[in-house]
């Protein structure tokens, strides 16, 4: 028993120190004095990197997703007679859930894996150390440039997710099953709210995003620098982020949309 | 003292999770000579470059660097000094993105503010003096690891450090790049006027160019002097070391109860 309660204080105590040094090194890469113009080119490098090089996968998931959104929802509101509000359904559930949610999964995926992966590899070969005795700070240099491209990309292919997946259901809805076109559209005019909807989207977005590029960088700079050590991390940062973006999206609803 | 002594170490405690590394180390490292690093694996030698470069701070004690305090520097004045070093990895640590021309380059572009043309000048010379020249445009990954770590050592010297530190550069060559490699460190050390320490297992060949050893075992010095004192010396432990003997003051078997209390 005693062991039990002692096994639940030392794990608590190192999930905690754990986070207290994840906290210092996204403090220390993003706080502080920094070479701009050097930095905000290596930013733009990782954003092609992270976010454009994650373009393929975001828009074929969002245009099945939209497919999909608009197969199922023409079968249940067509009972209802009310087919017409297939646009309606399709843009919220893409700006309010699925679009932020979805396209946070794959970017961890896709990009956060790829982010530990590689910082982890550069902390193997002993590039990370190397930066140091050059004088060169491996936090400003190597992980801010790539936390700030992952914080710019993810909003950024959220919204484009959404727009294809309201594409895919617009494809499916009209030109496959017979929606009025017009009607399609014009519902989604006009029940798709730009401050209620689309911004509470892109915080969503924007909040998803810095968890997962922190998780991904955290895992990367502070594993330990052997094969199975980088296995391990870019397993945590998939299973870590894809919870955290869960989690965290059950209480952003719940704050945005929980009084409607 | 000062000024004979680039690097001194004095009673430095430090420990590894709870394994203790150094009890009390006390060494110096003469300016403007090679000084070997010696001792059986697993002693922290890497750790003693670590500990001189500020990327680890010792429990106690006091490593000085030129007169300046190394675990009580600050950030930035820290960052300032590892300027004036320069460090071999063992790996090589090319940044594998960057072309050769880059990663020589790289210490330029951050710390000066040359022109590229002066820039493609330095990195040329530097290639140069490592017979690597031709190499110029490639990439890390088009490299033997030889010419990696001959590389590295480019990149180590574009600042004209006052130091360079090698960790294990002998490692895995055959005997041509080996002694490519030492007439490197040897030559990079009376033209440059550089100090250096070498970290390495290849006792033979790092002692035939090294003016000063030290040796390491047991958390502590075991020996410290020039190579003719220590090939001459009659302690157990270097006897043991330089003739590679398996049994002695270094032991064999890695600290256990006695076989009879395992078994039972």
């Amino acid at each position: 028993m005693m062991n039990w309660i002692a096994g639940i204080g030392r794990s608590t105590l190192s999930q905690l120190s754990d986070l207290g040094r994840a906290t210092l090194i996204l403090m220390q890469a993003i706080f502080g004095r920094s070479n701009v113009g050097v930095h905000w080119r290596l930013t733009i490098d990782q954003i092609h990197v992270v976010g454009v090089l994650s373009l393929s996968i975001i828009i074929v998931s969002g245009l099945f997703i939209g497919m999909v959104l608009g197969l199922q929802g023409y079968t249940i509101l067509t009972d209802y007679g009310s087919e017409q509000a297939l646009g309606q359904m399709v843009a919220l559930s893409l700006t309010r859930e699925l679009g932020p949610v979805v396209t946070a999964l794959l970017f961890a995926g896709r990009a956060g894996s790829a982010l530990t992966a590689e910082i982890g590899l550069m902390k193997a070969t002993e590039q990370l150390a190397s930066l140091e005795m050059i004088g060169v700070d491996p936090l400003r240099r190597v992980v801010a440039p790539r936390f700030w491209a992952g914080v710019i990309s993810l909003p950024i292919l959220s919204l484009i997710f959404v727009s294809v997946g309201c594409l895919g259901g617009a494809l499916v809805g009209v030109s496959w099953l017979g929606v009025d076109s017009g009607s399609f559209w014009s519902n989604m005019q006009a029940s798709v709210d730009f401050s209620d909807d689309v911004f509470n989207g892109i915080i969503k977005s924007l909040v998803f995003a810095v968890v997962v590029t922190w998780i991904a960088v955290y895992q990367g700079y502070d594993l330990v620098p052997t094969s199975e050590g980088i296995a391990r991390a870019t397993t945590k940062t998939v299973v870590y982020a894809s919870l955290a973006v869960l989690g965290l999206d059950f209480f952003l609803t719940a704050v945005m949309f929980g009084e409607i | 003292m000062t000024n004979e002594a680039f690097v001194e170490i004095k009673d430095v405690v430090f420990r590894r999770d709870q394994r203790v590394i150094y009890d009390g180390l006390t060494a110096s490292v003469p300016r403007g000579k090679i000084t070997a690093i010696v001792g059986p694996s697993g002693t922290g030698k890497t750790t003693l470059l670590r500990l001189i470069g500020g990327q680890l701070k010792p429990e106690s004690g006091d490593v000085r660097v030129d007169g300046l305090s190394v675990q009580s520097l600050k950030r930035s004045a820290l960052f300032g000094l590892r300027k004036r070093m320069g460090m071999l990895f063992q790996s090589g640590a090319l940044f594998a993105e960057l072309s050769v021309f880059e990663n020589v380059a790289f210490p330029l572009r951050v710390h000066t503010d040359l022109d590229d043309d002066l820039i493609r000048l330095v990195v040329l010379m530097k290639l140069e003096a490592v017979g690597l020249r031709g190499a110029v445009d490639l990439m890390p990954s088009e490299l033997s690891g030889g010419m990696q770590r001959r590389v590295a050592l480019a990149r180590a010297i574009a600042l004209d450090p006052e130091m360079i530190m090698y960790d294990e550069p002998f490692v895995g060559q055959d005997p041509i790049g080996l002694g490519v490699l030492l007439a490197l460190v040897k030559q990079l050390n009376q033209a440059l006027g550089l100090t250096s320490l070498v970290v390495s297992h290849d006792l033979q060949e790092t002692l035939s160019i090294a003016d000063h050893v030290i040796m390491i075992a047991n958390n502590r010095v075991a020996f410290q002097g020039s190579p003719e004192v220590m090939q001459a010396s009659d302690d157990p432990l270097v006897h043991q070391f330089l003739h590679g003997s398996p049994d002695g003051p270094v032991r064999f078997h890695f600290p256990a109860p006695s076989l009879e209390d395992a078994l039972s």
